[in-house]
């Protein structure tokens, strides 16, 4: 159970073709668990990038981000994708479902190989009735709706019982009522697990009700208002 | 995890039809080529080894006896029975103790014995003088021969013929007797019994048996002295010949009393003509066959009946010996003439395409000094007379002690593939054209006639011990021995290596001259035979001749080749299953992605791709073993257990070798991927500005030029292998079809090739197909967006297959060029005169890139504007059942298709060895269509030629080259020779009454650089005048010049002579026509007068 991440010095630049694009820009933060932190920013702000830096999906060029003082990045890459299991669970705006498998079997993936106390299928079916699909579970993705699919992913990425959810734009393709319902469904998971949750939106409505708000552009922070909410 | 797979797979239904269909070509491909054509090659190794193997490994002959046509690897049908003695009995000796030697089994050709069959006396009282005529007519195949012998004698008019000479008549000769030849032969009995199981030959009649311990020679000095020998005799004679013995009484009133007169008058009128002319009256005739004569002398000579083997009462025979006292007593016989070779001469083929190999037989010019029958007269072999005197012929007794039939020695017996290297039968040749190279429909067989001089040679009639031969002929009695060496079973480069030590070994101890015959297949040769003594040439004959040690060359080849083949076939496929690999690999890169970013370790996706592939593999495993198995089940084809195991096993290495690449490939995923959208166009590179369909299409191609190369790859290979394989098939084909082998294997082998080469290119298809997929795959927003602006189904069409057109014109390219260096590499040259056909060989892979694309390119239309995001999987209970249903028909009609044929055709390539399939191999050696062609295509040459001249109205036939009188065959553009005529005045004196004279002069020069080098030119019988279909002949020759004429026959060199013709008076315009060897349709120069 990480309960906190530290983000130091971190810089992220991309390379290419001569060109040198600079996404993040000296980012230092500090993630408590049980936060519900929204990222808002336009376009290109470098929100996704450090959502997947914290999310160990990628690497900082410059900095170093801690969790609980441990250096994960450093480690092999089985290891990080072993804390990525153990830790973070990912929900992306496309869904980026396994369009063969029906929706069951895409909440099963993390955990195929994987040795877990628990029973995989009847916890699958739990995560899938938590976020109210349990009549849909055999349903393919192209068959659900795009709230659906979205509900499909986060049972996906809480299976596995992570510390830390990571949202990028997960309401971004769904209307508003929708986006809705997927928010509260983050915000439920946060209240009864205890989850980390850090989202990136758009949306400010959205961003809104989050008790944490970091406002980025250009690879900077502009802002981050902790406890907001009323 | 393999759940997982099977939903991945089950859910992309199209993509995982061309998986298993590629699955299924892997497996089909590999099964008939590693599993299938392996048996089947080994069948025509065995094949071969039962029917085109000699008895013997090695054959050991005297210093000097290889003849002119060995400089080509080539014997003449039966060439053992040509050569007389040479090897002493001690070299013989020497050699049987050579270590490794496990049959060496001697032949001695001592001679021709004649023998006389005496059927006892014509029983004649009435006095007058008689002629008796003893006529001999032999079928030799084509047409009969009719001998004519007469001779005169008075009978019971009491005339002094003793002493009376120079009446055209002597002594009375009353007697019936035939005189035939029969070849004797020495062997020794026990090795001839290990070579070829002679003793199991001798057919068990009355006392009938094989030579025992017991059997040995004796010399009887009584009566000159004479050789008596044990004797086993052939039962088939070959001679199909009648024999007819006619007496006459001249109509000549002659008595005791006016005898002397009469005889006067006789001798007066002319003697011999002048009783020639008397007209007779027939008193009696004997006819009498080969057959009947040969039977009769065995009777005789052994006093057992041919048919039943029963003794035959002595009484009959016992009755004519008292009459006569003399004939047959002892009977002793003589042997006169010894085997000797014919003399070949090579020449250029009529045909080179179908006989590269032509000889002439240079007939013996006899002298005074040889037997009555030849003297001055011309004969194929050199009469050679096993002693110079008449009076020093040894005398022999043969004593029969049985009767073999040469049908159940242990040598090749089916005439059609029979390879012509044992003794044991008379040689064939089939007469296929006659003297003016005009086919022969349906070609005739020769037959022997029974001379021991003629063209063909015949086998031996009776076989006696080498012991014998030794004291008949002498110190070197063995003409060849037959080795067969231990430890060499098959056809293998391991028995050629033994069989040298073992040749080598024999040359070191002894200084005779050794050839190894394993692998020696028939090779049809053409021969020339030239006409005797001013008669019209015989024609051309087609002899199966033997091919020395043909068959190890060609089969080391055509394996190493097959071999490269069917490699290449595997490295296509291995190509193909890479591409589909990495196409998978990158169709899924994005998924990949997300399962590293819920928490994959990168080691659990290259598990997974393995997987994946082994299953695959397996899958390819198991089918290919299903189908060898049933295969091997429904038509008994025999499979070796470790070819069957690799066959399947080789499917699963393929793929599993396959995911290697992915399996690298997914170290560079990276999960952040994941987190990205996807942009429309990657970083393609660029050459030119897109401005139409085509340069997008290229752009495409070239942006993705990793993939492109995968599958220009997968096309070029079989490509370039196609053109190489083509051009070696064009090349060899003249060589290949003209040796009964070669024809043999460029139908057996070549399909087994044909078929890889188009295994491979479905593979290829399978492969562009594939990777253009993905590339669809990849490009659908591009697409949707592409038909959201308003392209028209047609375009996008277009633009998908200009990829695959694209991909088709590089694989050309490269294929192309490597088969070039290929054909560069393997021939030393460049393929200029099959270059057309080689170029046409670029259309296949722009074909093939293009039917790879229109499966995709259909997608790709299929692609709706809104559909471009989203995924159109489904699983729907009736689409499952209905993909479900499909997928199960489509492997049932590819495994079924398969199995079909391979049944159908197993069944074929397993029996080869059986007559009928034999017989189809080889029907294009003796068909008509092949011998009528390129006689067809002179006539089409030639009727153009005909409108141009009007010799056709007096002249008929075709020529090979037609002049005016006075022009040139150079003019014409022959660089072989040049040859003209023109007419000069006449030096003759005037021509009788309706008579004139012509005379024609004409140079003949063979030119420096032609391959043809000898002419036969005795210019009284090459140059006629033709008028009316009417030949006239030269009266006279005389030759102005000339320059290497050997023996006036052969021109080497240049010839100017005026010949001489006297022709009707009426005769104005003329054909002057020069037929000799090379030109047997002639060259005719035509005088318009």
């Amino acid at each position: 159970m990480i309960q906190q991440i530290v983000c130091r010095h971190v810089e992220k630049s991309f390379k290419g073709d001569g060109t040198k694009t600079v996404a993040l820009k000296d980012i230092d933060l500090t993630f408590e668990k049980g936060e519900f932190t929204a990222i808002i920013g336009p376009s290109g702000s470098g929100k996704s990038t450090l959502l997947s830096l914290i999310g160990t999906l990628d690497k900082p060029s410059e900095g170093v981000i801690t969790y609980d003082s441990e250096e994960i990045l450093k480690k092999s890459k089985s290891k990080i994708a072993d804390f990525r299991f153990q830790e973070i669970g990912f929900i992306f705006q496309q869904f980026h479902l396994l369009p063969t498998l029906t929706a069951l079997e895409n909440v099963l993936t993390p955990l195929f190989s994987r040795k877990v106390p628990y029973n995989k299928l009847e916890r699958a079916k739990e995560v899938l009735e938590q976020v109210g699909l349990q009549d849909k579970m055999n349903s393919l993705p192209s068959q659900l709706s795009g709230g659906q699919q979205q509900r499909v992913a986060i049972a996906r990425a809480i299976v596995h019982k992570p510390s830390w959810l990571l949202a990028d734009e997960p309401t971004g393709n769904l209307d508003t009522e929708t986006g809705e319902r997927i928010y509260d469904l983050l915000k439920e998971l946060n209240d009864q697990e205890g989850c980390g949750v850090l989202f990136v939106t758009h949306d400010p409505a959205l961003a809104a009700k989050a008790n944490r708000i970091i406002s980025m552009k250009d690879g900077v922070v502009l802002s981050d208002k902790v406890g907001v909410t009323p | 995890m393999i759940r997982f797979i099977w939903q991945n797979w089950w859910r992309r239904k199209e993509r995982f039809i061309l998986l298993i269909v590629g699955a299924f070509i892997i497996s089909a491909g590999l099964t008939y080529l590693i599993g299938l054509s392996e048996t089947n090659k080994g069948t025509i190794v065995d094949t071969l080894q039962q029917r085109w193997s000699a008895s013997y490994d090695i054959v050991v002959r005297p210093e000097g006896t290889r003849s002119l046509t060995e400089d080509k690897k080539l014997l003449e049908p039966n060439y053992l029975s040509g050569i007389s003695g040479g090897i002493s009995i001690e070299q013989y000796e020497t050699i049987k103790n050579i270590p490794g030697i496990a049959v060496a089994a001697p032949i001695s050709l001592i001679g021709y014995a004649s023998y006389d069959v005496y059927y006892g006396d014509v029983e004649i009282e009435e006095p007058g003088i008689y002629r008796k005529v003893m006529e001999t007519t032999v079928d030799n195949g084509i047409y009969e021969i009719t001998e004519n012998g007469t001779s005169h004698f008075p009978l019971n008019v009491n005339w002094d013929y003793y002493n009376k000479f120079g009446y055209g008549a002597g002594a009375p000769s009353l007697d019936v007797t035939v005189t035939s030849y029969s070849l004797l032969a020495g062997i020794d009995p026990e090795q001839e019994a290990k070579l070829v199981g002679l003793d199991e030959a001798i057919i068990p009649l009355g006392t009938s048996r094989y030579f025992e311990e017991s059997d040995s020679y004796y010399y009887d000095p009584i009566n000159g002295g004479h050789h008596e020998f044990p004797v086993i005799v052939n039962q088939q004679t070959f001679v199909d010949k009648v024999e007819t013995i006619t007496f006459e009484r001249l109509n000549i009133p002659i008595s005791e009393e006016n005898a002397n007169e009469v005889m006067e008058e006789v001798k007066k009128n002319g003697a011999d003509e002048y009783l020639d002319s008397i007209e007779g009256e027939v008193v009696e005739t004997f006819t009498y066959t080969g057959e009947e004569a040969f039977r009769q002398f065995i009777n005789e000579n052994t006093g057992v009946d041919w048919e039943t083997g029963e003794a035959i009462p002595i009484e009959s025979e016992g009755e004519s010996e008292d009459v006569d006292g003399e004939s047959g007593a002892d009977n002793i016989t003589g042997v006169v003439f010894k085997p000797s070779p014919l003399e070949y001469q090579e020449i250029a083929s009529p045909y080179a395409d179908r006989w590269p190999y032509t000889y002439q037989v240079v007939p013996f010019q006899n002298g005074e000094d040889v037997v009555p029958r030849y003297r001055n007269q011309e004969s194929y072999r050199e009469p050679a007379l096993i002693e110079e005197e008449f009076i020093n012929y040894p005398s022999i007794k043969p004593n029969w002690i049985g009767f073999y039939d040469a049908s159940e020695l242990t040598i090749s017996k089916d005439p059609t593939t029979e390879l012509p290297m044992e003794t044991y039968r008379p040689a064939t040749a089939e007469f296929v054209m006659d003297e003016d190279g005009n086919p022969v429909n349906p070609p005739k067989q020769l037959k022997p006639v029974g001379d021991p001089n003629n063209f063909l040679t015949e086998p031996p009639g009776m076989l006696t011990t080498i012991e014998a031969a030794e004291k008949i002929l002498g110190d070197e009695p063995i003409s060849a021995i037959r080795i067969k060496v231990a430890g060499v079973t098959d056809l293998s480069d391991e028995s050629q290596e033994i069989l040298e030590k073992v040749a080598a070994e024999i040359e070191n101890r002894t200084g005779l001259i050794t050839d190894i015959t394993l692998g020696s297949s028939p090779q049809l040769a053409l021969t020339f035979v030239p006409g005797l003594n001013e008669e019209s040439d015989f024609g051309w004959f087609q002899q199966p001749w033997v091919n020395i040690g043909s068959s190890i060359s060609i089969f080391r080849e055509t394996k190493i080749g097959f071999s490269g083949v069917v490699g290449s076939v595997i490295a296509v496929a291995i190509v193909y299953v890479w591409a589909s690999g990495i196409v998978n690999l990158l169709a899924r890169r994005k998924e990949f992605a997300v399962l590293l970013s819920i928490g994959w370790r990168p080691s659990q996706l290259s598990r997974l791709l393995f997987i994946e592939s082994s299953i695959i593999g397996l899958f390819v495993a198991i089918i290919s073993w299903m189908m060898l198995g049933f295969v091997h089940i429904s038509s008994d084809t025999t499979i070796t257990f470790t070819r069957f195991l690799w066959t399947g096993l080789f499917g699963l290495i393929i793929y599993v070798l396959g995911a290697v690449i992915p399996m690298i490939l997914t170290r560079n995923i990276f999960p952040y991927e994941a987190m990205r959208s996807g942009e429309i166009s990657g970083n393609s590179k660029r050459l030119f500005r897109a401005r139409g369909i085509n340069r997008m299409a290229f752009n495409h191609f070239i942006g993705k030029w990793k993939r492109s190369l995968l599958s220009v790859t997968s096309i070029a290979l079989p490509t370039s292998l196609l053109a190489v394989f083509l051009y070696i098939t064009f090349r060899l084909r003249g060589i290949m079809y003209t040796s009964m082998l070669g024809e043999y294997i460029a139908l057996e082998i070549g399909l087994a090739h044909y078929v890889a080469i188009i295994v491979s290119l479905i593979i290829a298809i399978l492969t562009t197909a594939e990777i253009t997929w993905q590339n669809i795959s990849e490009r659908r927003e591009e697409i949707s967006l592409l038909q959201a602006i308003g392209w028209k189904g047609w375009h996008i069409r277009r633009l998908v297959l200009a990829e695959g057109v694209f991909s088709g014109l590089f694989a050309a390219a490269i294929g192309l060029s490597v088969a070039f260096v290929l054909m560069w590499g393997l021939y030393g040259e460049f393929p200029a005169e099959e270059i057309g056909f080689i170029l046409a060989t670029g259309v296949i892979p722009i074909v093939i890139g293009l039917v790879g694309t229109i499966f995709p390119a259909e997608r790709a239309v299929r692609i709706v504007p809104n559909q471009g995001m989203v995924g159109n999987y489904s699983n729907r209970k009736v689409t499952e059942k209905r993909m479900k249903l499909v997928v199960t028909s489509i492997a049932v009609m590819l495994v079924g298709t398969f199995l079909f044929t391979m049944i159908k055709v197993a069944p074929n390539i397993e029996t080869t060895d059986k007559a009928a399939e034999v017989e189809y191999a080889f029907s294009p050696t003796e068909g008509e269509a092949e011998i009528r062609q390129p006689v067809d295509t002179t006539e089409q040459d030639k009727s153009e030629e005909n409108n141009a001249f009007t010799y056709s109205d007096k002249v008929d036939g075709n020529f090979f080259e037609i002049l005016n009188e006075g022009e040139n065959t150079t003019d014409k553009g022959s660089w072989i020779l040049s040859y003209s005529a023109t007419e000069v005045e006449s030096k003759q004196p005037p021509a009788d009454e309706g008579m004139k004279n012509i005379s024609i002069e004409f140079t003949f020069e063979v030119i420096e650089d032609s391959p043809f080098t000898s002419y036969l030119m005795r210019p009284k019988r090459e140059f006629t005048i033709i008028v009316d279909e009417k030949k006239y002949y030269p009266e006279n020759v005389t030759i102005l010049e000339v320059e290497d004429w050997d023996e006036n026959q052969w021109l080497k060199g240049k010839m100017d002579a005026v010949l001489d013709y006297t022709v009707p008076d009426d005769v104005e315009d003329f054909g002057f026509v020069l037929r000799t060897t090379g030109f047997g349709d002639g060259i005719l120069v035509w005088f318009e007068r």
